[in-house]
């Protein structure tokens, strides 16, 4: 039963309208040696206060997607040159491609806010804690002086930072990696954004830490009713936070669903091979299931599907013709002919 | 903090004490002495009974240790002695009439340059390959290829001579600076240009600045607060130096533009084997040297909270 | 700092097989640091990277090591290869004492030591081929003709899974994952007995991170390799390995064999540190975070038991007395007052 959507899109959650729709984004980067696709005809959405987990190894897109939301890639050698980012702002849908730069920087820290991985270089080091906590209320709520430090006490408390008036004076250096990472959140939370998109926020952290931390976003998302793009490529990490996930290869999304239906029935063969070549904390096989080979280069144009070099069941159509996102079950698109042809047992 | 200066300060005496000895003994190494130079420009020779007159009125006869000992306890009290080339000034005389018109000679170049060099770097990072860029590298190669004192005759051929815009030399009036301190500007504002514009690319790349932009602050705060506090430290390590170096004075433009600066003095006591007037100028040199590279690292740690001279609780 | 209790424990009676001799064993070994603080140094403190780890590997198993930064496990795997001079202590290599002052016995030993690690590009030289890199210990050692380490360049090339043509080939053209079978290969050239993997995967990516545990497994079956492996992925660690040890803030607080330590952790902070970790398993959601606060750094040591200032169980003496490791069950050791 194949079930064709236009755009390849999922179809959308039946419960209200999204909070964030993405659709078929596409931002390249353009370097000497030619154009990176980073990111391919990518479509999602995002409910209010849902948490969507992008899954993926390093080079799959998964942060560029990030920052092409958050239109953070101006400045770079990178572009958005497709699709659409539709941020429903209290019934207002705006589509954030459009925005003009003045636009955009309303949204950003107010609306959406982003949190990255690595606390140590994150946070500017020759400004108090106190003072970039202070910035966004000042900027986009109009806080005065006086009311913005009390909230950022409130906010530095609200993260778990002991002795919050203190602590909101002192530089960066001063502050441990976790307390960094706590910071970064209470700077992304001070407007109390709609949504949270947190890039690897805790790849660069102690396990122990990480625990800390997630716990912490998860709080957050309770009291403040955010919703969360969580990026990360700790399967973990996302079993433990996301509602929906999505998994990325090369720049595509090659699967989608709720998180049960991923970590359960997963479908793709990458998908499926990703979950088994992890050791699991308690569950040793003798041999860990492999994916030979590393994934592609993004450089230039590739046809067909991007795994099929690596995947155990490519058939001869798979290296001509890349599948599009189809529903394997209701709402659980997938990009692959041999699960769309009725699956891989 | 404070015991910080005073033990910074209490270094400085013992970079002074060494490099004084150092000096004066290899001054004394070098053979001949200050009269034979004399009497060479002169082109005469100077009987020997009347040197062995003259180095027992300037104490030359004494043994070295207790010149340098004589030399050192008078200049403690800024009494660096009569100056060999001069009969009528001491060295301190000199040294007070003609410095200050290096010291504004220097500050002047030192302002005009810091606007222009800052001005050009900053541009140039923030607007890359713009035309501010383009006109920040135009400057800094013409600073880097053309020489200072070449520019500085073309100058005063061009504006003075030629044009008669402005006055050929001199230092009486503020439209005699003009011409001076654009050529003395030519090396400071290419080391400013390039530091500034390395230092603010660099900062611009740092994850914090892509934290700001995350955080929706317009560019102008996310350059003026976040980038630019960051960019300051590296221009600042060359720029304490380079403003003692412009202080000091210039011996060509001085020369060039017959400005009664201390410049020219520096350089000739050398020839003549000026003693107390290289050595005075050996220890001023030393000092301010010094002092600036203490006032630069105050100024660092006032910039970067990071820097801590005393130990963090 | 009270005198370690186990020093004075015949070795025999702590963790060891007796069916199996020791192939490493480490005795009371300290790794202590001189840190200097204030603008001229002179405030001195010392850090106790490794403090009074007593441990001893089987011949043929692996003993795993696990534990977040700063906790001294991969110091402990340089002090192991006496990489760094010991503070005091031993390191018995097949029972004899790993001595810096004999460098030529010790450089003998050090051929049946190897180690490969974390960033595999970082510890290539890449100015040099792949044949340069892994015939190097073989040119210093001056083990063959130039005939045979060509050849056994190649053989070892193919055992870790690359071709012959890789051996021209530089370090940069390779993957992260092909980078490391570089490292394992140039590590395997002097046929040693000991392998010491610090963090061999951690910046490999997911997929490509099971072929190289896999190859591992295969050359320890295949070659009775020794493994020291060092992560702080307790997961993958736990695949690796026979036993685990957990290490904090430089000392050992808990060993055993690695099912008991998944199953059955008896020390808090190894319970801590199980529970933090996330698993692919969406059933198994739960608030993670049980450990409040950071590691002390490791120059402002707590008294007494090192993790009591986190410790969710912390009674008075842990503060006053230091735990010392207590066998628990056979093989599996904990150092808790509580466990």
């Amino acid at each position: 039963m194949r079930n064709i959507t236009s755009t390849g899109k999922p179809t959308g959650k039946p419960t209200g309208k999204p909070l964030l729709e993405v659709n078929n984004l596409k931002t390249e980067f353009i370097l000497r040696q030619g154009i990176v696709h980073a990111v391919n005809d990518v479509s999602f959405t995002v409910g209010p206060g849902e948490v969507l987990g992008i899954v993926g190894e390093s080079g799959c897109g998964k942060s560029v997607t990030a920052l092409s939301i958050m239109r953070l890639l101006e400045g770079t050698t990178g572009r958005i040159v497709g699709g659409q980012i539709l941020f429903n702002d209290d019934g207002k849908v705006r589509d954030l491609v459009s925005l003009s730069r003045e636009e955009m920087e309303h949204v950003r820290g107010y609306k959406m806010s982003m949190i990255f991985q690595d606390p140590m270089t994150s946070l500017n080091p020759v400004l108090s804690v106190g003072y970039q906590i202070k910035e966004p209320l000042k900027v986009h709520s109009h806080m005065s002086e006086k009311d913005a430090t009390e909230e950022a006490v409130k906010l530095l408390d609200r993260v778990g930072i002991p002795e919050p008036r203190l602590r909101l004076n002192d530089f960066p250096h001063r502050f441990s990696g976790g307390m960094r990472q706590r910071a970064m959140v209470a700077m992304a939370a001070a407007c109390r954004p709609k949504l949270l998109i947190a890039d690897e926020p805790t790849t660069a952290l102690d396990v122990t830490i990480q625990a800390q931390i997630l716990d912490l976003i998860r709080e957050l998302r309770e009291d403040i009713g955010t919703a969360v793009i969580i990026i990360t490529h700790d399967l973990g990490v996302v079993a433990e936070m996301a509602d929906k996930v999505a998994v990325m290869y090369a720049g595509y999304i090659v699967e989608q669903g709720t998180v049960h239906e991923i970590f359960n029935a997963p479908q793709h063969p990458y998908t499926r091979a990703l979950m088994s070549s992890i050791p699991r904390l308690r569950d040793w096989p003798d041999r860990l299931t492999t994916i030979e080979g590393a994934p592609p280069s993004l450089l230039g144009v590739s046809h067909g599907c991007p795994f099929e070099p690596r995947c155990r069941y490519r058939q001869p159509i798979c290296a001509e013709e890349h599948p599009g996102l189809l529903d394997v079950a209701p709402n659980h698109p997938c990009a692959c002919w041999v699960a769309q042809e009725g699956g891989i047992s | 903090m404070l015991r910080y200066i005073t033990l910074r300060l209490a270094g400085l005496i013992g970079v002074l004490l060494a490099v004084s000895a150092l000096t004066f003994f290899l001054m004394h190494a070098i053979p001949g002495g200050p009269f034979d130079a004399q009497a060479l420009a002169q082109n005469k020779v100077l009987p020997t009974e009347v040197i062995t007159q003259l180095n027992i009125k300037y104490g030359l006869d004494k043994p070295l240790v207790e010149q340098y000992l004589t030399f050192m306890l008078n200049a403690v009290r800024l009494d660096f002695g009569y100056s060999f080339t001069s009969q009528t000034r001491t060295v301190t005389q000199i040294i007070a009439d003609q410095w200050p018109y290096s010291i504004q000679l220097g500050l002047l170049t030192l302002v005009f340059s810091m606007i222009i060099g800052l001005g050009l770097g900053l541009g140039a990072a923030i607007k890359q390959g713009t035309w501010l860029d383009y006109l920040g590298t135009t400057v800094s190669i013409f600073c880097m290829v053309m020489p200072g004192f070449v520019f500085a005759i073309l100058l005063q051929f061009v504006f003075a001579v030629r044009l008669h815009w402005l006055p050929t030399g001199g230092w009486d009036k503020p439209a005699t600076w003009v011409l001076p301190v654009l050529a003395n500007s030519l090396a400071p504002i290419l080391t400013l240009q390039r530091f500034t514009k390395s230092s603010m690319v660099d900062a611009m790349r740092a994850n914090y600045v892509r934290t700001a932009r995350a955080k929706g602050l317009s560019e102008q705060r996310v350059m003026l607060i976040h980038v630019l506090k960051n960019a300051l430290s590296p221009v600042i390590t060359v720029g304490g130096p380079m403003a003692a170096s412009l202080v000091i004075g210039s011996f060509f433009i001085e020369k060039i533009f017959q400005i009664p600066g201390i410049g020219f003095y520096w350089v000739n006591a050398i020839q003549t084997r000026d003693y107390p007037m290289i050595m005075a100028s050996t220890l001023i040199w030393t000092a301010l040297i010094t002092i600036t590279y203490l006032l630069t690292d105050l100024a660092y740690a006032l910039i970067d909270p990071r820097v801590a001279f005393v130990k963090e609780s | 700092m009270n005198a370690s209790g186990l020093a004075s424990m015949p070795l025999s009676d702590r963790t060891v097989d007796h069916t199996t001799a020791p192939l490493v064993e480490a005795i009371d070994l300290v790794k202590s640091f001189p840190v200097r603080r204030g603008i001229f140094g002179q405030k001195r403190f010392r850090l106790f990277a490794v403090d009074r780890v007593s441990l001893s590997i089987r011949s043929g198993e692996t003993l795993g090591l696990v534990g977040e930064s700063g906790c001294g496990k991969s110091t402990l795997g340089l002090t192991l290869m006496l990489l760094y001079q010991p503070t005091s202590g031993k390191v018995l290599f097949e029972g004899r004492n790993l001595d810096m002052q004999q460098p030529e016995a010790l450089s003998k030993i050090r051929r049946e030591m190897q180690m490969i690690f974390q960033d595999p590009f970082a510890s290539l030289d890449p100015r040099l081929t792949v044949e340069q890199i892994i015939q190097e210990p073989l040119d210093i050692h001056r083990i063959g003709s130039p005939m045979d380490r060509a050849r056994e360049v190649r053989r070892l090339l193919n055992i870790v899974g690359l071709s012959d043509d890789a051996a021209q080939r530089f370090p940069a053209e390779f993957s992260g994952g092909q980078q490391q079978r570089i490292g394992i290969a140039r590590a395997l050239a002097l046929r040693p007995k000991l392998l010491i993997c610090d963090e061999p995967v951690s910046s490999l990516d997911v997929s490509v991170q099971a072929q190289i545990l896999n190859l591992l497994r295969d050359l320890q079956k295949e070659f009775g390799l020794t493994y020291i492996f060092i992560s702080h992925n307790i997961a993958v660690t736990g695949f690796m390995s026979r036993r685990i040890g957990v290490m904090y803030l430089g000392r050992l607080m808990e060993i055993g064999p690695s099912k008991t330590i998944v199953n059955q952790p008896r020390h808090p902070y190894t319970q801590a540190l199980l529970s933090a970790v996330p698993e692919p398993d969406p059933a198994a959601r739960e608030r993670k975070g049980m450990l409040k606060g950071d590691v002390p750094s490791p120059i402002d040591r707590p008294s007494g038991c090192p993790f009591h200032t986190r410790c969710p169980w912390v009674k008075p003496r842990c503060s006053v007395e230091e735990p010392q490791l207590r066998e628990l069950s056979p093989d599996h050791y904990a150092a808790c007052h509580y466990a």
